[in-house]
């Protein structure tokens, strides 16, 4: 299982994401490896990922990709990234 | 010895405190610490606010926080932050997540300190009440202690 993490350059937000969705996936005790990334490489058409997490403002840029999106709120919210993606893999 | 820590990163001369008048103002303010400090040339400043310009709101990560940077070029000279705080807020146009209170502005040299700041980040704000207790901060030296006190 491949999950990216977008933000506009994939240096801040996203590798924020990942670090907090590694952090419950393993809780989850869902293997999965995380990647952060900026959009334009999240909209590769070989990009492996089934799910995409990103901020609200930023799930408009990610409009016909084929893996699911996932938008986030709150980066710093456990409790959120925890229910949306078990929503998504449970 | 000991994993460096927030503090590591970010000076006592890299924090400040500010009423502004908007995001763009506040996020230009930390910026400019990130100059001052001698971690980015005047350029990156500009970048931040093309980019809060041009891509919107997203860097408002949480309520009351902003993460604000620039590209990975030859404008930056170290991995680094700064701070600025805002104790009644600044409006963004990020609805779920106005007013923001505190703005850090980063810069990204070497990936692995950029990645353990952004570590250490990602501790200190998953704590919910940090965001009041850095509203509630009135100097710098009061602000390192209140992060070197919530950081393992």
């Amino acid at each position: 299982m491949k999950l990216l993490a977008v933000c506009g350059m994939g240096i801040g937000t996203s590798v924020l994401l990942k670090m907090n969705a590694e952090k419950v996936l393993s809780q989850l005790d869902i293997e999965a490896e995380v990647d952060a990334t900026d959009i334009a490489t999240a909209l590769l058409p070989d990009s492996p990922a089934q799910i995409v997490l990103c901020t609200p403002e930023l799930s408009s840029q990610l409009d016909g990709i084929k893996a699911e999106v996932i938008s986030v709120e709150n980066v710093f919210d456990l409790d959120e990234l925890s229910q949306k993606l078990q929503k998504s893999l449970l | 010895m000991a994993s460096p820590s927030l503090n590591d990163f970010i000076a006592a001369e890299a924090i400040a405190f500010g009423d502004f008048v908007s995001f763009v103002e506040a996020s230009e303010a930390a910026g400019r610490l990130l100059v001052n400090s001698g971690l980015v040339v005047d350029g990156y400043v500009s970048e931040i606010i093309e980019i809060i310009q041009n891509q919107g709101p997203y860097m408002v990560i949480a309520p009351g926080v902003a993460i604000v940077h620039g590209r990975p070029s030859e404008s930056v000279l170290k991995t680094g932050g700064s701070m600025v705080i805002d104790a009644s807020g600044v409006i963004s146009g990020n609805e779920k997540n106005d007013p923001v209170r505190v703005i850090l502005a980063i810069s990204a040299k070497d990936d692995e300190e950029h990645l353990q700041m952004l570590k250490t980040i990602a501790e200190l704000f998953n704590q919910p009440e940090m965001i009041e207790k850095l509203a509630n901060c009135s100097s710098s030296g009061e602000v390192l202690n209140l992060i070197s006190t919530n950081l393992q």
